[in-house]
């Protein structure tokens, strides 16, 4: 390294940062700011937030779910066949074909 | 810092004010005009307060804030870089005429100035506008580059070696014709 190369080069004619100059730059960096959205958190840190009450939820979801999903019996399956075949016998009434088959059927579901 | 990650404007307002000399000075060694350059700065400083959660080290909001400032102004020069084959406008034609002498030649020695720095690699050419320029410590130099004290230094070397090179030769060139 010669003593040359430590001394400085003048390189004013570029222009360097002007104080008032500074002043206007940021002021309209600021008002397009201020007309902007607020600061966002990145969406790690928002899942991160927000991980616990989506648990909570999607547990409450899923038991509601599988009550509803649970098969209720139908009003025809409560009576037995049994039950009508006596109901026949006591009341002389011979069944027909159509109905012999939907109590069986019934009974079987 | 914390209040303005907490979404403080004003306290970000003071970060920026804390750092636009050297986040000017990267945008200048990237782009020719201060014009260009101060659109650079603003738009990068918008970019941040969007960004600023991702600020993982808070004490080393200046060189993250430097990063950002370097790619949105390397952005600009390539853009600018496409648009300067467009014939000039009416404005810019009309200020080259009422310019003075005097600012003409500082324009043509700022444009030599420019041409002799966009041989450097960007990174000498941060830390020889930052120490020539504006007079900036090595230590801050590596500090906001994100480099050793003796790698600044060394850039700076070099730097002015070969912009001395350079100069020289368009002098001489200057001269003979």
């Amino acid at each position: 390294m010669s003593a040359r190369d430590d001394e400085r080069i003048d390189l004013s004619a570029l222009g360097g940062p002007d104080p008032l100059r500074a002043d206007a730059v940021i002021a309209k960096a600021m008002t397009r700011i201020g007309s902007a959205s607020p600061v966002r958190e990145p969406l790690v840190a928002e899942l991160a937030r927000w991980w616990r009450p989506g648990l909570a939820a999607a547990v409450i979801f899923f038991a509601l779910g599988m009550l509803l999903a649970r098969p209720r019996p139908a009003a025809e399956d409560i009576v037995s066949a049994e039950a009508m075949v006596l109901e026949w016998a006591e009341s002389g009434h011979v069944p027909s074909n159509g109905e012999l088959l939907a109590t069986f059927r019934g009974d079987r579901r | 810092m914390g209040q303005a990650r907490r979404g403080d404007a004003a306290a970000f307002e003071l970060l920026l004010r804390r750092h636009f000399r050297a986040g000017y000075l990267v945008a200048m060694a990237q782009l020719d005009e201060p014009a260009d350059a101060e659109d650079a700065c603003q738009d990068a400083f918008v970019k941040a307060w969007d960004q600023l959660g991702q600020c993982r080290e808070p004490a080393r909001f200046g060189a993250w804030l430097l990063r950002i400032v370097r790619n949105t102004a390397q952005n600009r020069r390539d853009y600018l870089r496409v648009r300067h084959t467009e014939p000039l406008d009416e404005d810019t034609a009309g200020y080259a005429k009422g310019s003075s002498d005097r600012d003409l030649d500082r324009r043509e020695l700022a444009g030599t100035l420019h041409a002799a720095l966009a041989t450097l690699r960007p990174l000498q050419r941060e830390v020889v506008l930052m120490h020539d320029l504006d007079n900036w410590p090595h230590a801050r130099i590596a500090e906001l580059l994100e480099i050793s004290e003796v790698l600044s230094r060394r850039h700076l070397s070099d730097a002015r070696k070969q912009l001395r090179a350079l100069l020289r030769e368009r002098t001489s060139e200057g001269d003979r014709s």
